[in-house]
């Protein structure tokens, strides 16, 4: 009976520094694929170019696709947070010689976090139209589903 | 009622020395209009090693030749230089070789861990079809867990050729 709360003492801390031991930290980046759908629409039918390639002819839409990053955070999380019905199943059919060990923070537990940061998500448009003056124009994709381009080319020669 | 609790007890331990096990995760995010229509196939990209660390055992090539041939099984795989709707492309993100011997000393210590981050691009446009997520692992178990390094990734593309099986002769749905 004495022995009692010395191991309700010892599973506490155990407890305890389980707790502390599990912060996550950065482990890795990679990358992945997102997808933007542009619609691109003008004041004059135009033809839309994007590095040297012609893609068609306003109102147009294409599919955009450049790199998301990813960053994998890693804790180390106990057994009852990992795989509570095993934990369970140990700690009963070893009359809780388990349970004291088992607050120890032993298996890396994994999160994928997109970082918010984009790469080659610059996208690079010139309109051209006859009598027209071409126009450049450039915008930055951040992982949205469909970005709508509005654009109005001034005619040759217009002040 | 005694004797009955011990043979229990036995039985866990010979399941514990002998069985691995550990738990399955699996994220897809395909929308329901993707299909892969019969006579469809898809180019399979090697696996990129994006863990950040060198693989001790090779669990890329392991994986890639695996999911090589649960393709070819289901006549998806393209040649080379044969057109494809589809390109499969996938990522080993995190990848933990773990121990048998961690295990049976005490679950979660030693645990082996395969995630593979994998997509589907339109062939065509570049543009992502689909995109999935596998976590395997093998955190409990003993003499029989051995090997569970080699094998972990074959699971993962188990899950992943699992959500393809579901795409395969879907219909369109109507424009």
């Amino acid at each position: 009976m004495s022995t009692r709360p010395g191991f309700l003492t010892l599973v506490l801390a155990l407890a305890m520094a389980a707790g502390c031991a599990s912060v996550a930290h950065k482990a890795s980046t990679y990358t992945r694929t997102a997808t933007t759908i542009v619609e691109v629409t003008s004041n004059v039918p135009s033809d839309v170019w994007m590095a040297n390639q012609k893609i068609g002819t306003t109102p147009v839409s294409f599919p955009f696709s450049y790199e998301e990053e990813v960053e994998r955070q890693v804790k180390t999380a106990t057994y009852w947070e990992t795989n509570p019905g095993i934990a369970a199943a140990v700690t009963v059919l070893s009359l809780g010689v388990y349970l004291p060990f088992s607050a120890i923070p032993v298996e890396a537990q994994s999160e994928f976090r997109p970082t918010g940061t984009y790469v080659k998500n610059k996208l690079v448009l010139r309109l051209t139209s006859e009598s027209y003056e071409s126009l450049d124009h450039s915008v930055d994709l951040k992982g949205e589903p469909r970005v709508e381009v509005n654009l109005t080319l001034k005619k040759a020669g217009a002040q | 009622m005694l004797k009955s609790w011990c043979q229990n007890a036995c039985l866990l331990v010979v399941a514990h020395v002998l069985v691995g096990c550990g738990a399955t995760q699996f994220v897809a995010k395909m929308p329901d209009s993707l299909a892969v229509k019969p006579g469809d196939t898809i180019e399979l990209l090697p696996i990129e090693n994006a863990t950040g660390k060198t693989l001790e055992v090779p669990a890329d090539k392991i994986f890639d030749e695996y999911m090589a041939k649960l393709l070819q099984e289901r006549k998806l795989l393209a040649a080379p230089a044969q057109p494809s709707s589809l390109v499969f492309k996938a990522k080993l993100v995190e990848y933990e070789p773990g121990n048998a011997f961690g295990r049976w000393l005490l679950p979660g210590v030693g645990t082996t861990v395969c995630t593979v981050h994998a997509e589907l691009l339109d062939k065509k446009t570049g543009a992502l079809a689909g995109r999935m997520e596998a976590r395997q692992t093998v955190s409990f178990g003993g003499a029989y867990s051995i090997g569970a390094d080699e094998y972990i990734c074959k699971r993962a593309a188990d899950d992943l050729i699992a959500e393809i099986d579901k795409r395969l002769g879907k219909k369109e749905p109507p424009q």
